[in-house]
C-alpha cells in the first residue's frame, strides 16, 4: 500500500504565483521519501498540502488510502508532522506540553509512560521539567519528533529536520530519525540538504520552482549526482610504497598521486569506504581525509550553481 | 468515549491550558489589578454617597433601599470599562499569538476540530476575565453588607445576580471581538494594533453617534439623552458599541422598563447576545479556513 499518493498536484496562490505545478508521485509504506529541492522551491506548500493547511489548486492527493482534504479527518490521528521550526509553549514544561498534546492527540491510557519513552527516545531525559523556552534548536526539534510521535503514527512528515542545527545536533537528529524508520514509520522528508537525503532516505524526488522531478533510488540519485570520478585527498603520517599499492589494488581507482605524506587519487564513487579500508589495513595511519567534490558541491554543481 | 465526550474533553483541555497561561500573562496582572483598584474605588464612593443619602437616580438602585447594591452600581461604573479592556487583552492574540509561536500548526495537525481550539480559548478567557470580575464584585458584595450591617433582600441579590450576568455578557463581546481581530491579523502586533483601532473606533461611533442624533433634533448634550428621538443613522452608530446596551446597571436597580440607548431592556439584551455572536461566527469563519494556520 502507498502511504501518500498524489497526482497531477498544482498550488497557484493569489497574484498568480504558481509554487507547485503538476506534480505526481507515490511514497510506499515503510520507506523513507525525501523531497529534495532549493529553498522556494515549493516543498512547504506540498507538505502544506499533504496536512490540509492549503487546498490544492488542482490535482489528487490520497494520504493512507483516504482523499485529502475530504477525507483529512479520517487520518490525521495517523500522521506525525515535525516542522521546521517546531512550537511549543515557552512558559510550560517540556512534559507539560507533550502532556497537552498528548491529551489532545487521543493518548489517554499509559500516557505517562508513553511520554517518558518517547523522552528517552528523543535523548531528552533529565530536561523533562525544564521550561521549553530554555530549550536549544536542537532540543527543540527532538521534542518535536516526540511531540509527533505521541500518536504512533504510521506516516511521519518532516520539514527541513536539520536546517538551523549544529554539526553534533544534525548528527543527533538524524540517527534519531532514521531509527523511526527503522521501526516501520514512513517518512516523507522534505529539505534543501542532500546530505540528509544521503542518510536517511531510501527514495528521492527532486523539486525545482515547483516541478517535481520523477522519484529514484537514493543510491542511483547520489551516483547520478556525484559523476564518474570522485577525487580524494588523504595525509597519510607514515605512507609508504605498500599502502600505495595497496590502493591501487582496490578496484575502481582511476589515478593516484603522491606529494611528500599526501595522496591524491580518482577514482569511481562509493568506494571510499573501500579506500579507507586498505590504507588502515596495510598500517597507514590515516591524518585526514578530504572527498572533492563533496555530495553538497556535487549537487549545487549538477543544479547549475543555483540555489533557487 | 463517544465523539461528543471526546470533542467536550478536548474543549475542556484547551480551555485550561489557555486559563493557565491567560492568568499568568503581565497584561492580566496589570488590568486585573486596576479593575480591583477602580472596583474597590468605586465602592467606596458609592458607601459613601449612601452615608451622604444622595437623591435616587433614574435606573440606578435606590440608596436608601438598595444600599448595597447602589455601591456596587458605582463601582461598576467605574470599573467596567477596564474589563472589557482585560478581556480584549487577554483575546486579541489567542490564534495570531500562537500563529507567530508557531503552536498553532501543532494544535491543527491533532485530531481536534478548530471550533473545539476557538471555544474553547472563548471560554478560557471568560473564565479569566469574567472570574476575576465575579469574585471581586461578590467579596466587596459580601464586605459591603457586614461593614453597613446591612441585610440585602433576597431580591437585591437576585438583582445583583442577573447584573453579574449582564456584565459576563459584556465582557463576552469584547471577548468575541478580540478573537475575531485574533482570525483576520498574522502577527501579535498586528492583532495589537487591531484590538486598540476597534476599541477607540467603538467609543467614536458611541461619541458620533450621540453628537450627529443630538444635532439632528437641535438639543445640548444633557444627563438624559433622548435617543428615542435620533434617526436612525446616529441610533445604528451608538448601538455599534455593546457598551450601549450595557443594562447592568439597571439590572442591579430592578428597574426593567427604563429604556437605554432608546431600547427597552429585553431588546438591549437581546443585542448584548447579537454582539457576541456577530464577531464570533465571523472569527469562526476565519479561523476554520485551511489556510488560517
Amino acid at each position: 500500500m502507498n502511504a501518500i499518493e498524489v497526482q497531477g498536484l498544482t498550488k497557484r496562490y493569489k497574484k498568480g504565483v504558481v509554487a507547485v505545478e503538476d506534480a505526481s508521485f507515490t511514497v510506499p509504506q515503510g520507506t523513507a521519501f525525501g523531497l529534495l529541492g532549493p529553498i522556494g522551491a515549493g516543498k512547504s506548500s506540498i507538505i502544506n498540502m499533504l496536512l490540509n493547511f492549503i487546498q490544492p489548486s488542482a490535482g489528487t492527493i490520497k494520504t493512507l488510502d483516504r482523499e485529502i482534504p475530504a477525507q483529512f479527518h479520517e487520518v490525521r490521528h495517523r500522521i506525525g508532522y515535525l516542522p521546521e521550526r517546531p512550537g511549543f509553549y515557552g512558559n510550560f514544561s517540556a512534559e507539560r506540553n507533550l502532556r497537552f498534546f498528548a491529551n489532545l492527540s487521543d493518548v489517554r491510557e499509559e500516557r505517562e509512560e508513553k511520554i517518558k519513552k518517547l523522552f528517552k527516545l528523543a535523548g531528552l531525559e533529565g530536561k523533562e521539567t525544564t521550561l521549553v523556552r530554555a530549550y536549544s534548536l536542537g532540543d527543540r526539534k527532538r521534542l518535536g519528533i516526540a511531540a509527533a510521535m505521541l500518536n504512533e503514527p504510521e506516516l511521519l512528515i518532516l520539514d527541513e529536520p536539520s536546517t538551523g542545527l549544529d554539526p553534533q545536533g544534525r548528527r543527533d537528529i538524524m540517527a534519531l530519525i532514521h531509527e523511526l524508520n527503522v521501526h516501520d514509520v514512513t517518512l516523507f522528508l522534505a529539505t534543501h540538504n542532500v546530505r540528509d537525503i544521503a542518510e536517511i532516505c531510501d527514495v528521492v524526488a527532486t523539486m525545482r520552482a515547483g516541478h517535481v522531478a520523477a522519484p529514484t533510488t537514493t543510491k542511483d540519485f547520489v551516483a547520478d549526482v556525484r559523476g564518474k570520478t570522485v577525487q580524494l585527498e588523504a595525509d597519510i603520517a607514515n605512507i609508504n610504497e605498500r599502502i600505495l599499492q595497496a590502493i591501487r589494488s582496490v578496484k575502481g581507482v582511476k589515478s593516484i598521486q603522491c606529494e611528500g605524506l599526501k595522496i591524491s587519487l580518482e577514482y569511481r564513487p562509493g568506494i571510499n569506504e573501500d579506500v579507507n579500508y586498505v590504507i588502515t589495513r596495510a598500517g597507514g595511519r590515516l591524518r585526514s581525509l578530504h572527498e572533492s567534490p563533496s555530495l553538497e558541491e556535487a549537487y549545487v554543481r549538477k543544479m547549475g550553481g543555483r540555489t533557487r | 468515549m463517544s465523539e461528543f465526550t471526546e470533542s467536550a474533553y478536548k474543549f475542556l483541555v484547551i480551555a485550561q491550558k489557555d486559563f493557565e497561561s491567560a492568568v499568568k500573562t503581565k497584561r492580566f496582572i496589570f488590568f486585573g489589578v486596576i479593575f480591583v483598584l477602580l472596583a474597590l474605588v468605586g465602592a467606596y464612593y458609592g458607601n459613601a454617597d449612601v452615608a451622604r443619602s444622595i437623591a435616587p437616580i433614574s435606573g440606578a438602585p435606590n440608596p436608601a433601599t438598595q444600599p448595597v447594591n447602589y455601591a456596587i452600581s458605582v463601582s461598576y461604573s467605574y470599573s467596567e470599562i477596564v474589563l472589557t479592556i482585560l478581556a480584549l487583552a487577554l483575546s486579541y492574540d489567542a490564534l495570531s499569538g500562537e500563529r507567530s509561536a508557531r503552536t498553532l500548526v501543532q494544535l491543527v495537525v491533532r485530531p481536534i476540530t478548530r471550533r473545539t481550539i476557538l471555544f474553547g480559548k472563548f471560554v478560557a478567557y471568560l473564565a479569566a476575565a469574567g472570574g476575576l470580575f465575579v469574585i471581586t464584585t461578590l467579596v466587596l458584595y459580601i464586605g459591603l453588607s457586614i461593614t453597613t450591617r446591612t441585610v440585602p433582600s433576597s431580591s437585591d441579590v437576585g438583582y445583583l445576580i442577573l447584573s453579574m450576568g449582564i456584565i459576563l455578557l459584556y465582557v463576552m463581546s469584547f471577548i468575541a471581538i478580540g478573537l475575531l481581530i485574533s482570525s483576520l491579523t498574522r502577527t501579535s502586533l498586528d492583532s495589537l494594533l487591531g484590538a486598540v483601532f476597534v476599541w477607540i473606533l467603538l467609543l467614536i461611533f458611541t461619541y458620533a453617534g450621540v453628537a450627529l442624533g443630538l444635532g439632528a433634533i437641535n438639543l445640548s448634550p444633557t444627563s438624559d439623552i433622548p435617543y428615542a428621538q435620533f434617526p436612525g443613522y446616529a441610533k445604528i452608530l451608538v448601538w455599534i458599541n455593546p457598551g450601549s446596551h450595557n443594562v447592568a446597571i439597571q439590572s442591579l436597580a430592578g428597574d426593567f422598563f427604563k429604556l437605554t440607548s432608546g431600547l427597552n431592556y429585553s431588546v438591549n439584551v437581546i443585542f448584548l447576545f447579537a454582539s457576541i455572536l456577530v464577531p464570533l461566527i465571523p472569527a469562526y469563519y476565519f479561523f476554520n479556513r485551511s489556510d488560517a494556520v
